[in-house]
């Protein structure tokens, strides 16, 4: 590599390195090259997502509020320019490009297996070029208000939410990631550039690119293309939230055949800043109480509670959230809650093997090099550490210094009934016989 | 991406080579073939699963699933599929490649011996059958994997709209078997099943990733000691539509799904300008349907075509407001009647082209995306690599996909409609 900016970052344990620079224009980019694999996948993505509707920038006096549902929104209304849209820019390339607003990220990315540089120059372009007009915000309602339609129809969907609602007082976690109809009504062009002058401000913003790609060709396109953005800082404004549950239990109907669960614990966020090894360890605890090889899995298994295609868990966290979460299809969902609630006291009580340890901790290292196969898992991977300032190597390096006393401290933290909330979802009515 | 290697290990028995050291991980699936019948559907949707749950050495589920938690999350799963009018049993074993066991562990010998042994020396009782709880808990998740469909509404819906435009042919089989005929399975006529499908069915044998070809399939060779009766693969194709089928159904769900039918008229090995056709028309998000029906029109929250070439069908779905079913079932066959009439560009010819070779050229870098390419090509004396099958597109002309489009008819169309 020629260019002084890049630095790059190794990973001797898996073989892989990237370069990161931190740009003159205020961007992070890091560029993690494969070159034996014939795809490129980019994204350029903004530390902005649904709960970010109330904010104080560094040069304003006030704090802003605005309507739920708004990033989402924006992330719509960015494809379109002046000029045109930009999957027709993206058309004459063949790249697959797309994008998605999650919690606290709004990324557009493509992938391609030729004219990387061009598609860049297409995605740093339309980004960075918003063109919103009352027209234009309008008639995106109707389609908004048919993608809010299809995720009510997903139980999936609504059985996290619901979780969500009962778990948090305030925080906007809780909120649907595209709004209402209701809250989109409210959107306006002045609202949109006002989200977009302040989140969009390429201090806020990442850009990753991993594959077959150049990493001076891609610096020489960002001097280019990038505009300097003011160094803005952005203060996101939660409300004060308890660190208890509003309510333990939720239920709705709906039309499925087979009811659906989502049991999770509000955990603390006050102990500030979670490391790349808090969250190894946390993932390494959730394998040892609940991975297909552990006593649980088996005894929901053999008392047919679960199954193995829908039982899963995860621990979910964000600015002002964190939850460590169980869920999937169960005939009794109660009688699911209460054997994890058992095998936590158990093995709170009892303490955890070393030898359960070990396993675990050998499956999920395995489980993160197979993620290094996949040039989108790594893309996406270092954009969502990197917003919480985690790097992915240090993350993969920590699965080897966790020890059984770090994972048993906590479990001592973790996962408190009083903090437990069960969501479910039931049939609406007896499932008629089917294809008989 | 050269021409793959291929190697005959027994009757109807093939294995490819897809090593690939970039891959930092290897896997070896293992896919039966049997045609799809309505009376072994059940027995054959339960036997992947069943052998590949508990092995002779890992008698019990916890002992499995512990070794393979030990062997780095190695996985042994299993798979169904529909490949035309027959049904498709995987079996399939993936790990990490031997060079990053830290304890120097042969992952891939441990996985290839491992799936050897459960495809071909399955733990079986003293009675001759499966395990009793084998049986048991794997007919309950499959009925649960049924019940599941239903849950969600887009699949459910495509389910359906496949019931009514495959009636009457073998696949129109669900590839599970109904809930009464999985009920029905006994340890009899699942061994019997099993029995069978080693005797009859066809086997692709997939190496891909990064690890030794030869010593797997060296493996494999002393595994195939037992009689072989390889039955036909059988895969009629309707040209025609026999009459519409206008079915709608409803259910309290929020937003309507519309789902249409259409024959292609052609066969799959003269399927390619009807693909690049189902681009133009639907397949991208510079295509008719996307730019048109969703963007200009806002009917759909997403719609677009597909075509499966192995049936000669091609399919559109999409979401709809309920008020909006007839407006966007007008829309979707106004946007065809164009690509038939030739009101397309040549822009959006060479856009679709674009997007299909990105797609193509894609293909290699997926170990999964690579066993899908050619298991879909099982039914083809010519079998393309995915780069042979881009310069097939490139040469397509307008008059081509004009043509292609002619051939397109309307079979069904399905409404799984939300009580406003």
């Amino acid at each position: 590599m020629n260019d002084k900016r890049l630095r790059k970052v190794e990973s001797p344990r898996t073989g892989d390195y990237y370069y990161t620079c931190h740009h003159e224009s205020g961007l992070e980019i890091t560029i993690y090259p494969k070159t034996k694999f014939r795809t490129t996948y980019a994204i350029f993505g903004t530390h902005y997502g649904s709960i970010d509707s109330s904010f104080k920038r560094s040069d304003e006096e006030s704090i802003t509020n605005v309507p739920d549902g708004i990033a989402h929104y924006l992330e719509h209304k960015m494809f379109e320019s002046e000029q045109g849209d930009a999957f027709e820019r993206y058309a004459k390339t063949g790249a697959n490009a797309n994008a998605f607003t999650s919690f606290d990220k709004t990324c557009y990315l493509f992938s391609c297996a030729e004219r990387v540089n061009e598609n860049l120059e297409i995605l740093l372009d339309f980004v960075q070029d918003p063109y919103f007009t009352a027209e234009t915000v309008a008639k995106e309602q109707g389609i908004i208000g048919q993608e809010i339609k299809m995720y009510d129809d997903e139980p999936g969907w609504r059985v996290m939410f619901n979780m969500l609602e009962c778990m948090y007082h305030n925080h906007p976690v809780k909120k649907d990631v595209c709004g209402t109809v209701e809250s989109i009504a409210q959107i306006t062009p002045e609202l949109l550039y006002s989200c977009y002058n302040t989140f969009y401000n390429l201090n806020n913003m990442t850009l990753v690119l991993a594959g077959n790609v150049n990493p001076d060709e891609v610096l020489e396109i960002c001097d280019r293309v990038l505009k300097k953005s003011e160094d803005v800082t952005i203060e996101r404004i939660f409300e004060e939230e308890p660190d208890t549950i509003v309510k333990p239990y939720i239920e709705q109907k709906f039309s499925v055949a087979m009811p659906l669960f989502q049991f999770g614990f509000k955990e603390n966020v006050s102990g500030g800043f979670q490391s790349e090894k808090d969250i190894a360890t946390t993932e390494i605890l959730l394998e040892i109480i609940a991975s297909d090889a552990s006593p649980l899995f088996l005894k929901l298994y053999n008392e047919e509670l679960i199954n193995e295609a829908s039982f899963s868990y995860e621990f979910f966290e964000g600015d002002g959230f964190a939850c460590t979460m169980f869920g999937g299809e169960s005939r009794d969902p109660k009688r699911v809650a209460e054997e994890i609630l058992r095998e936590i006291k158990f093995l709170r009580e009892e303490g955890i093997s070393q030898d359960d340890f070990e396993v675990a901790k050998k499956s999920l290292y395995g489980a993160n090099i197979q993620g290094l196969n996949s040039s989108s898992a790594i893309a996406n991977s270092i954009v969502t550490l990197g917003f919480s300032g985690r790097e992915l190597f240090r993350y993969i390096d920590s699965f080897a210094e966790i020890t059984l006393e770090d994972v048993q401290n906590k479990l001592d933290e973790l996962m408190r009934e009083d903090r437990a909330v069960l969501s479910v979802i039931l049939p609406s009515e007896e499932l008629k016989s089917e294809g008989e | 991406m050269p021409k793959i290697k291929i190697k005959k290990l027994g009757e109807n028995i093939t294995a490819r080579n897809l090593i690939d050291p970039k891959f930092k991980t290897m896997r070896i699936s293992v896919n039966m073939i049997v045609p799809l019948r309505k009376e072994y559907a059940a027995c054959n949707a339960l036997l992947p699963s069943i052998i590949s749950r508990v092995t002779k050495q890992y008698p019990d589920y916890r002992s499995l699933s512990r070794y393979l938690c030990s062997l780095y999350g190695a996985s042994l799963s299993s798979g169904l599929a529909k490949i035309g009018d027959n049904q498709v049993l995987t079996v399939a074993a993936s790990g990490i490649s031997n060079k990053y066991a830290f304890e120097g562990e042969d992952v891939a010998k441990e996985l290839t011996n491992l799936i050897c042994s459960a495809v071909f020396d399955p733990l079986i009782t003293d009675e001759c059958v499966f395990p009793e709880e084998s049986l048991h808990q794997e007919r309950r998740q499959l009925l649960e994997t049924i019940d599941a469909n239903y849950n969600d509404k887009k699949s459910w819906a495509k389910r359906r709209a496949l019931d009514i435009f495959y009636e009457g042919e073998p696949a129109s089989v669900s590839r599970y078997g109904t809930r009464k005929s999985v009920r029905a399975v006994t340890h009899q006529s699942l061994i019997d099943a099993w029995v069978k499908l080693m005797r009859e069915c066809t086997i692709e044998l997939f190496v891909s990733g990064d690890c030794d070809f030869d010593a797997v399939c060296h493996t494999f060779m002393s595994y195939l000691e037992f009689d072989r009766e390889p039955v036909h693969l059988m895969n009629i194709i309707h040209l025609e539509p026999n009459g519409l089928k206008d079915v709608a159904e409803t259910q309290d769900i929020a937003q309507s799904k519309l789902v249409m039918g259409f024959r292609t008229g052609v066969t799959q090995e003269n399927s390619l300008a009807t693909k690049l056709m189902s681009a133009v028309f639907g397949g991208t998000a510079s295509s008719k349907l996307f730019m048109n029906v969703r963007e200009k029109m806002s009917l759909c929250y997403y719609c677009g075509s597909r075509v499966t070439d192995v049936k000669g069908a091609m399919f559109v779905e999409s979401g709809v407001q309920t008020k909006n079913i007839d407006a966007a079932r007008e829309a979707i066959l106004n946007q065809l009647q164009d690509m038939k009439d030739g009101k397309f560009t040549e822009t959006d010819l060479h856009y679709a082209k674009l997007a299909m070779l990105n797609g193509y050229k894609s293909i290699g870098d997926s170990l999964y995306g690579m066993e899908v390419w050619y298991m879909n090509q099982v039914f083809n004396n010519n079998v393309y690599t995915p780069e042979e099958m881009a310069v097939l597109v490139d040469d397509i002309t307008r008059i081509d996909v004009i043509e292609a489009a002619r051939k397109v008819q309307l079979d069904t169309v399905y409404v799984l409609k939300g009580e406003d």
